[in-house]
């Protein structure tokens, strides 16, 4: 039988791709297989509408001449990618037609500028930018595993969807609320954040206490929940720490967080790992799907191989769910 | 009725936990923290059982549990942890100031229940 470790495939990173060259996603691919792209593209819509639908890109890679806009408004395009989501790298694919020189201003926005024929050389940038802390895949995998775990246990009557675990760049936040909870073990130190819309959370409020009416949900019974999803995971997280002793660094850095564009900062360059959990929940007869971003920073300090990826033997009851009752001594 | 407190800083912890044992014809009212519970419990003559979280703000469970301990007067009264919490010294320490349980979260009221009433009964 196959372990749940090996059902899970490479980490990613989402690159939305804009560019109506009718082979480039496949050119991409073979190109990028190495560093695990996944390309998202879909020339038949707006750039701004693709990066509204999609926060949790990693980069961006445009044509010279891109669709809809063209060539004269390519500078204008970039700055405006630029001003709404500074946070991402912009890759140029320079365009295989004959071409006035770009300006040094264009140039200037963005992070790295190719031709067709350089495919080598921008999927190492993108490798050197992402994929800079080592994620151990059976790591990755005990934590996708217990989270979705845990989510399980909380909505019994949902059912849980957990994509492939991603990298997504520091700065930007996917949902209109957040919690974050430190994680102190001997593997890392830093910070596990979920993400989430508030809509959804009262969906999953109404689930779960459902002879109190929708009204009575508000923003602060939706925080209480979030908090308690995060609590709920971070336990579980805590179920696989090697040791009981705490680190003895307590070196600590400033989270910003600027409500003016939904950003949040953990003051570092190296991308966070993310899952993108779905919970889908039948309420009066209707399915629906709450996402939920779970982010884990690793901003403080990185020690994979002290992970263990066995649940902690310590005590004999530590699933969740469970209750033992002790004898008197 | 029987009469249950629920100590724990989420109110969806509370509500949860209080539906489930009202709903198991027990009384029930609650607490936000160890400080507030520890209140809660002075006031209360009445009280069974109380269900106890660990992480919580101004006093976290377990000191709650040994500040109990030291006000007591005569009565011993049954305290289960409810919590996220896995670790042996956490276990330890709260065995050592006498509770009775120990359920990891999220709670689970039907695998609970019968545990929880054999507590009330034997107090």
């Amino acid at each position: 039988m196959q372990s749940s470790n090996e059902l899970y495939t490479q980490i990613h990173v989402k690159v939305l791709v804009y560019d109506s060259h009718p082979e480039l996603a496949s050119i991409l691919n073979t190109a990028f297989n190495e560093c695990s792209v996944q390309i998202i593209s879909d020339s038949k819509k707006d750039i701004f509408e693709l990066l509204d639908e999609h926060s949790d890109l990693g980069a961006i890679l445009i044509s010279e001449d891109p669709p809809y806009f063209g060539r004269d408004n390519l500078f204008l395009i970039l700055k405006k990618i630029r001003e709404t989501r500074p946070e991402l790298p912009i890759y140029l694919r320079l365009s295989d037609k004959k071409c006035p020189p770009l300006s040094k201003k264009t140039k200037e926005l963005c992070t790295d500028y190719f031709n067709l024929d350089e495919l080598d050389q921008l999927a190492t940038s993108v490798k050197e930018k992402f994929f800079q802390l080592f994620y151990p895949q059976p790591l990755v995998n005990t934590l996708r595993h217990v989270s979705s775990e845990a989510l399980s246990q909380l909505f019994k009557n949902g059912s849980i969807y957990t994509d492939e675990a991603y990298l997504v760049n520091d700065q930007i936040a996917c949902a209109e609320m957040f919690s974050l909870i430190p994680l102190d073990a001997s593997w890392c130190r830093g910070y596990m954040m979920l993400e989430a819309n508030q809509e959804e959370i009262r969906t999953l409020l109404e689930s779960m206490i459902p002879d109190r009416s929708k009204e009575e949900f508000n923003f602060q019974t939706c925080n209480a929940l979030l908090s308690e999803i995060t609590n709920i995971i971070w336990g579980a997280v805590r179920g696989h720490e090697h040791t009981e002793e705490q680190p003895s660094s307590q070196i600590q850095i400033p989270i910003v967080a600027n409500r003016d564009g939904d950003r949040v900062t953990f003051g570092v360059s190296q991308p966070c790992l993310c899952f993108l959990h779905s919970i889908e929940i039948t309420l009066d007869g209707i399915v629906r799907s709450i996402s939920l971003y779970q982010k884990f920073i690793f901003n403080l300090t990185w020690h994979p191989e002290n992970f263990n990826h066995q649940t902690l033997q310590s005590t004999n009851f530590m699933q969740p769910g469970s209750f033992q009752i002790f004898t008197d001594r | 009725m029987a009469k249950v407190l629920v100590v724990d800083d989420s109110e969806t912890v509370r509500s949860e936990v209080s539906n489930f044992l009202t709903s198991q014809g027990i009384s029930v009212s609650t607490a936000e923290d160890g400080l507030i519970g520890i209140k809660a419990i002075k006031s209360d003559a009445e009280l069974k059982l109380v269900l106890c979280d660990i992480n919580m703000p101004n006093m976290d469970g377990l000191t709650m549990v040994e500040k109990v301990r030291e006000i007591e007067e005569g009565r011993r009264l049954s305290i289960i942890m409810l919590t996220t919490e896995r670790s042996k010294t956490m276990v330890e320490r709260g065995k050592k100031a006498g509770i009775k349980g120990w359920i990891v979260k999220p709670f689970n009221g039907n695998n609970a229940l019968n545990g929880i009433q054999k507590l009330i009964a034997a107090n």
